[in-house]
């Protein structure tokens, strides 16, 4: 055998990894917000809601292809090796999104939710009508959770823009104001029936 | 390569240490192990007695290291009275001559063999047996023997092997790592597991586990010890449960890894009592394993005093237990659901020992905690596959450094179900009307394993499933009464119906397999209806 650094190579494999991880949250986005829990065993998630199973979720194998052949190991650069983990992540998140949104759209399907709009048809009264029709959620102590809009990167400040500004009219502001109150209301209502009884 | 591994651990062992390995030894070669004297307080010179194949009673005294001269003279009273007094014992036919055996991990000097000769001609003239040696050469012979079987087509587990054997034994066992390096010898698949191999195999483990932990041994940690013994007594548990092994055949080790695991419980106990202090290691940084060690350590002398108890139901409770339970009951620290096991094990201890409703208050208040790490501006609870070590990592690299967790916790709870319905079991209904609310909003987990002796496994990860059950937002307390008192036991595994003290010791070792039903099995057995 011919000398090598395992112990040095061991840390910056550990380093290379915390890399990858952060070039995964970074390309996840907005998606890198949802709750993610780690499941240590089985191969799938049955979830039971009063007393009746609901839904089975079976866990996907997402995986990446990661190669450095031997011809060119001896002339990799560290420039070449990031990029290498680079594409990875990218191949890992784009697999995860594909998941997340088919899985996201297979229950909007069930839900009878409304789609968005396409960017073109997006003005004022449709405005109106995602914001009235949206079902908020709310914190324990009553506060709404603005939920959260995915837009591609090319549109973002054009469409924050038109947010905003629609935000600030009487109208819309009115609309939005009264729709969080009565759903609030509900709300509070579920909470008070959130209880033990005989 | 085996033999020298065995000759190094044998040339250190004690008496003590190598006592139960040379039991299993017997296992493995067919006998039937009758008694195993700890501590030395049979009288009658005999360490050990067994039953050869052949049906003749033998008996053994064990020692350490080379005899020489004045050691055997010290000793020779001992020695005639393994020879000289017949075995009182109601499995050994008093009609049948025994073989008598002096033990020993050294040598004997060659006075010794001379003046043995002597004393062996003279012993058989009065009709009594002679005594047969057996030394270091003659042991690392017959454990190596009682080894191969299996030992050489698993080269990957000599890895594990020597890194067990190698290593300080100061800190605490890597308990995946071991059920794996002990579960790879009952997993292989081409071999078909015949009756008689597997009992070969079954003693065979424990012998390799006796090797393996024989650093920890040597360093007196009795907690890496008490788990590596349960976790010895899970694989063994798991292969007979999954082949359906008779009970005749796996009984006697089994038996006598539980009493490895009780044993090291006792030597915990006996080292608290002896101690001024409770930190160990660097004081500098022991105040973030504080609270969380004196959670774990209360926990296991309640599990020690608990286990006599279901072995015994006349025992008392030692006052030592009680009054280090009581002492450190306000230092207690729910520090991730893997604490569970501890709090349980003290609330049935406290349940026993206090005429107040002291453990019912302990519940209560395990059922609030639970909730308050789950409000949406704390974090959640860590998960049980957590050990303390990744735990307090976790919390140190989130609070110190500010490297956010990668995962969440927050809004379920392996163990909140299995707490709320021992809660509901002592119907205290007008307290838990104020905690329903909050519990409300944490889904319960579980892991239901495909078959049943997947519950002894450290992990399943390609069969099983999770369970999450949303709890009922509006909960009927009659339809939760009727749920707590039933108690579904298809998924625990039969040697825990026969032995609960085991499965006791067991969610101690495997907090993650603390659930409803098992719980509430347990609570049947320490807490019976009158």
């Amino acid at each position: 055998m011919i000398p090598d650094f395992p112990e040095l190579k061991k840390k910056i494999d550990q380093y290379l990894i915390d890399y990858m991880k952060n070039r995964i949250s970074h390309y996840q986005g907005i998606l890198n917000e949802i709750t993610s829990y780690r499941h240590f065993e089985g191969n799938h998630t049955k979830v039971i809601s009063n007393d009746v199973d609901m839904s089975i979720h079976p866990y996907t194998e997402i995986s990446a292809p990661f190669e450095i052949k031997n011809s060119e190991a001896h002339s990799l650069t560290l420039r070449e090796l990031l990029e290498l983990y680079d594409d990875t992540a990218q191949e890992l998140v784009r697999q995860q999104n594909e998941h997340l949104l088919k899985s996201i759209f297979s229950q909007k399907t069930t839900d009878n939710s409304q789609s968005l709009p396409e960017l073109d048809q997006l003005d004022k009264e449709t405005w109106i009508r995602i914001i009235t029709d949206f079902k908020y959620s709310f914190d324990r102590d009553g506060n709404v959770n603005l939920p959260a809009i995915l837009v591609p990167k090319e549109y973002l400040d054009e469409v924050k823009e038109k947010i905003s500004n629609w935000m600030e009219d009487p109208e819309v502001k009115k609309t939005f104001d009264l729709t969080v109150y009565e759903q609030r209301m509900k709300w509070h209502a579920e909470k008070a029936n959130r209880k033990l009884v005989d | 390569m085996l033999k020298r591994l065995i000759e190094n651990w044998l040339i250190k062992a004690s008496e003590r240490t190598y006592e139960l390995p040379f039991c299993h030894l017997l296992t493995a070669e067919q006998h039937q192990v009758i008694h195993l004297s700890r501590h030395g307080f049979l009288e009658q010179g005999k360490d050990i007695l067994s039953i050869a194949p052949d049906g003749t009673p033998c008996a053994y005294q064990l020692k350490a290291g080379n005899i020489t001269y004045s050691v055997y003279n010290s000793e020779s009273d001992q020695l005639r009275r393994l020879v000289e007094l017949p075995i009182k014992h109601s499995s050994i036919p008093s009609d049948i001559k025994p073989r008598v055996y002096l033990v020993t991990n050294g040598n004997l000097d060659e006075e010794v063999k001379t003046e043995l000769q002597d004393r062996n001609l003279a012993w058989e003239q009065r009709g009594y047996p002679r005594i047969e040696t057996i030394v270091l050469g003659q042991l690392v012979d017959r454990f190596a023997n009682a080894s191969t079987d299996f030992f050489p087509i698993k080269l990957d587990s000599t890895k594990s092997l020597l890194e067990f054997f190698l290593n300080n034994g100061k800190g605490n066992l890597d308990k995946s790592k071991f059920f794996q390096f002990l579960y790879s010898f009952t997993s292989v698949e081409d071999i078909e597991p015949k009756k008689l191999d597997s009992q070969r195999l079954i003693a065979g483990l424990a012998i390799l586990a006796s090797f393996s932990l024989s650093p920890y041994q040597e360093t007196d940690n009795h907690v890496a010890l008490f788990e590596g013994w349960v976790i010895c007594s899970a694989v063994i548990a798991a292969f007979i449960e999954r082949i359906d092994l008779p009970e005749r055949m796996w009984k006697q080790t089994i038996n006598l890894t539980y009493e490895m695991a009780i044993s090291s419980l006792k030597s915990l106990q006996e080292e608290l009592q002896e101690r001024e202090f409770l930190w160990e290691g660097d004081p500098k940084t022991d105040f973030l394993f504080y609270r969380a060690r004196l959670t774990w350590l209360s926990g296991l002398v309640a599990t020690l005093q608990l286990s006599n108890y279901l072995t015994d139901a006349r025992y008392q409770f030692d006052e030592f237990s009680i009054s280090f339970i009581r002492t450190h009951l306000s230092e207690l620290e729910l520090w991730g659901e893997g604490a569970i096991p501890s709090f349980l094990a003290i609330m049935w201890f406290l349940q026993k020992s206090e005429p107040d409703q002291t453990s019912d208050v302990l519940l209560e208040k395990l059922i609030k905690a639970i909730c308050d790490y789950n409000q949406e501006k704390n974090s959640g609870l860590f998960d049980p596959y957590k050990s303390i070590e990744e735990a307090m990592e976790e919390k140190f690299n989130n609070e110190v450094l500010g490297i956010k967790p990668s995962y969440s916790y927050l809004g379920r709870s392996y163990a909140l179900e299995s707490v709320v319905q021992l809660f509901v079991r002592r119907n205290w209904r007008s307290r838990f009307r104020f905690l329903w609310p909050e519990i409300s909003y944490i889904d319960f987990v579980e892991f239901i394993p495909e078959y049943r002796w997947q519950f002894l496994r450290w992990l399943n990860e390609e069969e099983g499933h999770l369970k999450l059950r949303k709890p009922n937002v509006r909960q009927s307390w009659t339809q939760l009464r009727a749920e707590s008192s039933e108690v579904n036991l298809d998924q625990l595994p039969h040697i825990f119906r026969s032995n609960p003290s085991f499965l006791l010791l067991f969610l101690m070792t495997f907090p993650h397999r603390v659930g409803p039903n098992v719980v509430k099995f347990l609570d049947d057995v320490l807490s019976p209806k009158k």
